[in-house]
Parts: structure tokens; C-alpha cells; sequence
């Protein structure tokens, strides 16, 4: 998506003969002030700013101020910002290990999550997720956007890796093969998640 | 115009900071700026154009970077190294004061030079993605309007973003 073009400052021709405006709101303050203070830009290139920033910065900014709380929040902002993300990806590494606890404790697995630039120059993310699930074979399942889709014998998992949030799915299909088929997906038009799930019943083993 | 306009045969243009600095700059380098592209194409570029906004040591930077821009993408190097180079070159050139960096951001918008917009953008906003919410006030001069108890619930609604 295109960046929102620069407004007014550009309109004006340079060579026009109105009196010199400064790019800067000085708010009143004085010379000595301002210099120490640094110069003050307007909104709309704060918002510029803000769009290129990872999710859990913003969520903190949150607390700024109210018109920066209101900037983060608009629906705009948010999918403008999900399309520039976009133009700059992130490599997600994860590794997944057993916790060992003590025995009265619930088993449960860990998920170290990295995230690095595309290039590997940098690290921008790294925190440990933990799984109340002690299923030997936990997997990724095809994920879209800022969702990441795991799936063990017990059940589906979504993770926002931004939030640093884990959250088990509601038990929905009553399929106990092994093999599981489904991915992650997103409906722009209607701004939801969809977990698609492919099985074939008469794969399910019965017990008697 | 100036006489290095014969000697050279290439078309030289004038900008006029706000301070009232006059710098001279190929045509290469001028058309990168983007509304000096328009007064070019309109024929408004004579005798020389005000830049009312930018100051003149933000301009010599600014004219520095598309400078470098120009030279590196006409001088016949493979691709891959220029992208190296102008990296590097680009790296270099954000490495200053962080108030500078605000009004090469500003100069960026108002002269409208979409890789040096993107550029100083990305450069602040990684600057101060790890900065406490006070640093930030500061930085931007944005004045706290939260109540104290306002400030209190948003930070709880949003405390996954403190921890």
C-alpha cells in the first residue's frame, strides 16, 4: 500500500510570495527554548513515524498522549501499518522444548520465538511462549499475517507473536487422525482469522 | 546562469535556503527533489528557487544525500553494488544528532524525496522504539493530557506492551 502522500507542506510552490511559514509549530516558546527542545513536527509526520514501528511499541505509545492513543487506534492507522509491515518481513525462528517441572506441576512446552531482519542483521524479537500441552508432536501450521498457528493432539493454538500472547482454540471438530491438514487464514473484507481444517472422517480411529 | 553551465553543458539550478543561502546543483541532483522536478518541468526554476522551509545546513545534507543518490545510480557500477554502497552510504548519513535527524524527516515531507522520507522514518522510529514513554514526551514535545488515573487504565489495557 501506498504511504499516505505528504499533505499541504508539498502543495504550496516554493517560489510562492507568501511570507516564510515554519514546517515547525514553535508553540510559543522561545528561541533558546526551541534549540534545546528540538523542533516540534506535524502530525501527519508523527503518524509516519509510528507506522514503521513494531507492535509492541506502539502499545505502549498508547499511553503518550490521548491524540497518540487515538492515532494508534484508528483502523486506518492499523491496517496501513499491517501493509508497510508487509514490505519489510521479519524471519520467525522457533524451537520448541519439553519443560521439565517438578511432578506435581501441569507438563507443559516451551516455544522460544527470535524474530531478525530479513537479512539476519538484527534481532527484533526474542521471548519464550509457554504451552499448557505436553503432546509429544507440536506443529506449525500454515499461518497469514500477524498470527502464528500451532496444532498438537490436544487441540489448536494461535499465537500473536507482537502481544507475546498464546491463546488454545475451542475444541471445534471431533477428528482424531493423525495426520492433520488445515492452515491459517485471513479474510480481509470482513478483518477475520479463519482456521481451515481438512479431514476425512473415516480416517478417525475408534477405540471400543 | 553560471558560466559552468557552458563549460559543462549541464544544466545547473539555484536553491535558496530560509536562511538565504544559495547552493548550486546539477539537474541529476535537483530532479531527485520532487517539486523541484515540477518547477523544472513547469519552467519555474528562474532564476533560483526559495526553500522556505529548510534551513541551510539541513539543505547542504539533503543535497549531499541526493548527491550521492544520483552519482551512484548513474555510475555504471552492477546493481548489486550499488545497493551496498548506497546501504552504507545510508547508514553513514543517519549517523546524527537525533534533532537533525527530525528536520532531514521534515525536509524529506516538504521537498518531497520519498527514499530520504522513508529513510529518516525508519531511522527514528528505530531510535526510539525502546525509549520510556517520558523519553518520548520529550523527544516529540508532546504534553501528557492523561489524568493520572486516565494514564493508569490505559497502561493496564495495554500493559502486554510494558513487560
Amino acid at each position: 500500500m501506498l504511504k499516505k502522500k505528504p499533505s499541504s507542506v508539498t502543495s504550496s510552490p516554493p517560489l510562492s510570495s507568501s511570507p516564510p511559514s515554519s514546517p515547525y509549530q514553535n508553540d510559543a516558546v522561545s528561541d533558546d527554548a526551541y534549540a534545546m527542545m528540538g523542533p516540534t513536527l506535524p502530525s501527519d509526520l508523527i503518524t509516519s513515524i509510528l507506522l514503521r514501528l513494531p507492535v509492541k511499541s506502539l502499545g505502549k505509545f498508547k499511553c503518550v498522549s490521548k491524540q497518540w492513543l487515538h492515532t494508534i487506534s484508528d483502523p486506518h492507522f492499523v491496517s496501513m501499518h499491517r501493509s508497510l509491515s508487509l514490505h519489510n518481513p521479519n524471519l520467525l525462528l522457533l524451537k520448541k522444548s519439553p519443560v521439565l517441572q517438578e511432578a506435581h506441576m501441569k507438563k507443559c512446552t516451551r516455544i522460544d520465538v527470535c524474530s531478525l531482519n530479513f537479512d539476519g542483521s538484527c534481532k527484533n524479537l526474542e521471548f519464550s511462549l509457554y504451552l499448557n500441552d505436553d503432546a509429544k508432536y507440536i506443529e506449525m501450521l500454515p499461518s497469514k499475517w500477524d498470527i502464528i498457528c500451532f496444532v498438537s493432539e490436544n487441540g489448536f493454538y494461535v499465537c500473536n507473536p507482537s502481544k507475546q500472547e498464546m491463546l488454545k482454540l475451542p475444541e471445534a471438530s471431533c477428528c482424531t487422525s493423525e495426520e492433520v491438514n488445515a492452515g491459517m487464514g485471513y479474510v480481509k473484507e470482513r478483518d477475520e482469522y479463519v482456521l481451515v481444517h481438512l479431514f476425512d472422517k473415516s480416517l478417525d480411529i475408534h477405540v471400543d | 546562469m553560471s558560466s559552468s553551465t557552458e563549460l559543462t553543458e549541464k544544466k545547473v539550478f539555484l536553491l535558496k535556503s530560509l536562511d538565504g543561502v544559495i547552493f548550486e546543483v546539477e539537474e541529476s541532483v535537483a530532479v531527485q527533489l520532487e517539486v523541484i522536478r515540477e518547477l523544472i518541468e513547469g519552467d519555474c526554476a528562474r532564476p533560483f528557487i526559495s526553500l522556505y522551509n529548510v534551513t541551510s545546513e539541513i539543505l547542504a545534507l539533503v543535497i549531499e544525500y541526493c548527491k550521492h543518490h544520483a552519482e551512484t545510480c548513474s555510475g555504471g557500477t552492477s546493481a548489486t553494488i550499488a545497493d551496498e554502497d548506497l546501504k552504507t552510504f545510508d547508514n553513514e548519513f543517519m549517523n546524527v544528532d537525533e534533532n537533525i535527524l527530525l528536520e532531514l524527516c521534515s525536509a524529506a515531507d516538504y521537498l518531497d524525496i520519498k527514499s530520504l522520507f522513508e529513510l529518516t522514518c525508519r531511522t527514528l522510529a528505530s531510535l526510539i522504539k525502546d525509549r520510556t514513554i517520558i523519553e518520548v514526551r520529550k523527544m516529540f514535545n508532546v504534553e501528557n493530557d492523561f489524568s493520572v488515573v486516565e494514564e493508569k487504565a490505559v497502561r493496564k489495557e495495554f500493559a502486554w506492551a510494558f513487560k
